[in-house]
């Protein structure tokens, strides 16, 4: 039991001590994972409000976890081969130890027994030959000689009988001590009853009834003693042979569980533990030997996977998002550590792909509004220097007492104001394109076109106006005011435009194209050069001063295409072959 | 020193397309003692076309070519930014002075201005008295003070 002690004693030095519970520490990196995860939904959503350090010090977070775990499984993985080869040895060597120490109990008990037998039946032989001898002393003192023969003579030759049979069994009883079979598979006891129910015995002893009694019950109880005995060493034997063979067993399989491990058998060569119970100490220590090479490659082959996939971690932490772990396909921890980290990496690339194509269109957006507060701001300004600088000239013209020029100062004061309040009407109704959406119904494109001439018939009765619309355009899908306002924009244009002295004419028409409607609104009027073609949809921009308008127009009619997911385009030569306003419009949901 | 010492007025090309504008430089101008004649073009094209001589400004005497150019910004047809660039990377008008007149006050116009080598950048001011006093100046400037090219 010494040797089970120290073998603990050996097993638990630095192993035990170093236990950390893995799990704590893999629940800890997935926090972390998860607390990342966060930390870029958020920069995902208010990229400007989240601080990139804080990913970057969340990621070196993950990689001291992913450290602690690297550790934890190491020493984890130390602590299961060895605690697991120790447990099993130890159990299997204790209960053949327990076994053994029962069955030397057993034949302690049985020897003792066996001696007690011994002498009590020393005892009984002795106290019966006395007996016998006063006896037959007593008869020779009695009577004649010839009379005391005849009469004990039998009885003598019964008593040398039953001292022979007595020497027997103690003979046979001797034989159990030093490991011979007893009694075959005969009964002692028949043997004894055999002796007492001899006819010469029953015949001899037909007179001395007392005696005859006596010695048959004391044989008997001594035959059943012996029996007692006799089983008791049978059984004591067999719990001694099966602790033997359970040791030698125990011993065969730790041989084996050794073999197993280093890769060969050699259960044959080893007969040991038969010998001696302390062998099992020699092999428990040869199994921590052995043990320790384990964990030393195990470890390498446990740990370099983790190394590789910490690499894998920083490189991902760097912004390389295309970095997978490769160990996905492993059954063990690692493989399990692989695939959760590898889940992560895919959610990081694909969050890092919608943030890239989130800053991208934020750019856009950031683009278009600072054109867009430039252009406003500017072109604001200009009609206040017009008002504040006329009416500068018109206290000249005043105090010079020029009535004419004062007129025309304030003309031009009035139309400033005028331009001014357009211009913040139109760019209120621009800015409410983007914000207002009504949502989208289906209507037919000619019937909306009517609507709009009827609403421009002052303006179109005015200049002697044609405007042509193709009967029967396919139905769209989209806000149907704003189509109305694009409409209204382009044949207002087309009117607008063409010069004085020209009837103009406007025509409409739509043909389905790609799953969506190419609309064309046509004019006879000057047209646009190839190079001012893109600028015209610019918020101001306008091409000829000379024709009233705020150059907002047309930046509307882009505004509100796009928010259809059209494209707007102009056909035209400049030539003064008029213009063609080319869009497209969903025909229905998704297109 | 004296524009005079030239013996003939001093001619400026104001390209402006908002004519109220233009019409307060001309007046501002018309008060001037500096002798001047003002060329006024409205949009980006007409004011290259009169520079580089094309279109309908082929004529010479008709349209001489400026002393000094006061250009806006924001521009119909071509921007002002690109008539600088064009006349600043010819060889033959590249000398001619080009003051940037504008609403504008933005850095990136600024900044990209005399990256396109304007030789003055002001802003139009909101105040009238400061705008008549900021064109005497101008005129002064430009067409007195600076020791010009084409002398």
């Amino acid at each position: 039991m010494g040797a089970f002690a120290l073998v603990i004693a050996l097993a638990d030095f630095r192993l035990f001590d170093r236990f950390v519970p893995e799990n704590r520490a893999l629940r800890d990196v997935e926090a972390r994972s998860a607390l990342l995860l966060q930390s870029y939904y958020r920069y995902m959503l208010t990229p400007s409000l989240v601080d990139t350090d804080v990913l970057d010090a969340d990621l070196v977070l993950i990689r001291q976890s992913l450290e602690r775990y690297r550790r934890v499984v190491a020493a984890q993985a130390q602590k299961q081969v060895l605690a697991d080869g120790l447990a099993s040895a130890i159990d299997t060597l204790e209960s053949s130890g327990n076994e053994m120490i029962l069955a030397r109990r057993q034949f302690e008990q049985a020897d003792s027994l066996l001696r007690q037998l011994e002498s009590q039946l020393t005892r009984v032989f002795d106290h019966y030959r006395g007996k016998v001898s006063d006896d037959i002393a007593g008869a020779m003192r009695a009577s004649d000689w010839e009379e005391l023969t005849a009469r004990y003579l039998p009885e003598l030759r019964m008593i040398e009988n039953v001292h022979r049979l007595y020497l027997e069994l103690f003979l046979e009883i001797r034989q159990l001590r030093i490991g011979e079979a007893p009694f075959g598979d005969t009964d002692p006891r028949e043997r004894v009853a055999a002796i007492g129910n001899s006819s010469t015995l029953l015949e001899i002893y037909e007179a001395n009834a007392g005696k005859r009694a006596w010695l048959a019950t004391q044989v008997l109880i001594m035959s059943e003693k012996m029996q007692d005995a006799v089983t008791r060493f049978r059984d004591s034997r067999k719990a001694a042979e099966f602790a033997l063979s359970t040791a030698e067993q125990a011993g065969i399989d730790l041989n084996q569980a050794i073999g197993d491990a280093i890769g060969f058998t050699q259960a044959e060569g080893w007969t040991g533990l038969r010998e001696s119970l302390y062998m099992a100490s020699l092999i428990l220590l040869l199994t921590l030997l052995v043990g320790y090479l384990l964990i030393y490659f195990g470890l390498d082959r446990m740990l370099r996977p983790l190394e590789q996939l910490q690499m894998v971690i920083t490189r991902l932490g760097k912004g390389d998002f295309k970095q997978r772990s490769g160990d996905a396909g492993r059954g063990d921890e690692i493989g399990r550590l692989a695939r959760a980290f590898d889940s992560m990496a895919e959610q990081l690339e694909e969050n890092n792909l919608q943030k890239q194509e989130f800053i991208k269109q934020l750019e856009e957006k950031n683009m278009e509004l600072e054109r867009f507060t430039y252009t406003v701001s500017h072109e604001l300004k200009s009609p206040l220097v017009t008002v504040s600088g006329f009416i500068g000239l018109l206290r000249k013209d005043l105090a010079a007492g020029d009535r004419e020029k004062a007129a025309l100062d304030m003309d031009k004061i009035s139309a400033a104001i005028t331009t001014m309040s357009r211009q913040l009407e139109d760019l209120l109704e621009l800015s409410r394109v983007g914000r207002v959406i009504n949502p989208p119904t289906r209507f037919p494109l000619t019937d909306l076109c009517h609507e709009v001439v009827q609403m421009m018939q002052g303006l179109i009765d005015e200049r002697g106006a044609m405007v042509e619309i193709e009967d029967e355009m396919p139905e769209v899908y989209a806000d149907q005011a704003r189509i109305r306002e694009v409409i209204k924009n382009l044949v207002e244009n087309g009117i607008k435009f063409t010069p004085a002295g020209c009837s103009p004419r406007v025509e409409i028409g739509a043909e389905p194209r790609d799953d969506r409607l190419l609309c064309r609104v046509c004019d006879n009027g000057p047209g646009i050069e190839p190079r001012y073609q893109s600028r015209v949809f610019g918020l101001f921009e306008r091409l000829d001063n000379a024709i009233p308008g705020t150059g907002v127009g047309l930046a509307l009619v882009k505004r509100i295409v796009e928010i259809h997911d059209g494209d707007i385009w102009i056909e035209s030569r400049g030539d003064g072959q008029g213009s063609c306003f080319c869009f497209t419009l969903p025909i229905h949901r998704g297109s | 020193m004296n524009a005079d010492a030239v013996g003939e007025p001093l001619k400026l090309l104001l390209v402006e397309d908002n004519d109220a504008h233009a019409e307060m430089v001309k007046r501002s101008f018309e008060q001037h003692k500096v002798s001047n004649v003002i060329y006024h073009v409205d949009d980006g094209q007409k004011a290259l076309d009169y520079i580089f001589r094309e279109g309908e400004y082929v004529d010479e005497e008709k349209y001489p070519s400026p002393h000094c150019i006061l250009l806006d910004l924001r521009l119909p047809k071509v921007d002002g930014l690109e008539v600088l660039r064009r006349i600043k990377t010819d060889d033959n008008t590249r000398k001619t002075p080009v003051v940037i007149l504008t609403t504008s006050s933005a850095d990136k116009d600024i900044a990209q201005s005399y990256e396109y080598h304007a030789n003055s950048y002001v802003v139009k001011p909101m105040d009238f008295s400061k705008f008549e006093a900021l064109m005497q100046d101008l005129g002064f400037y430009w067409l007195a003070w600076n020791q010009n090219p084409w002398r």
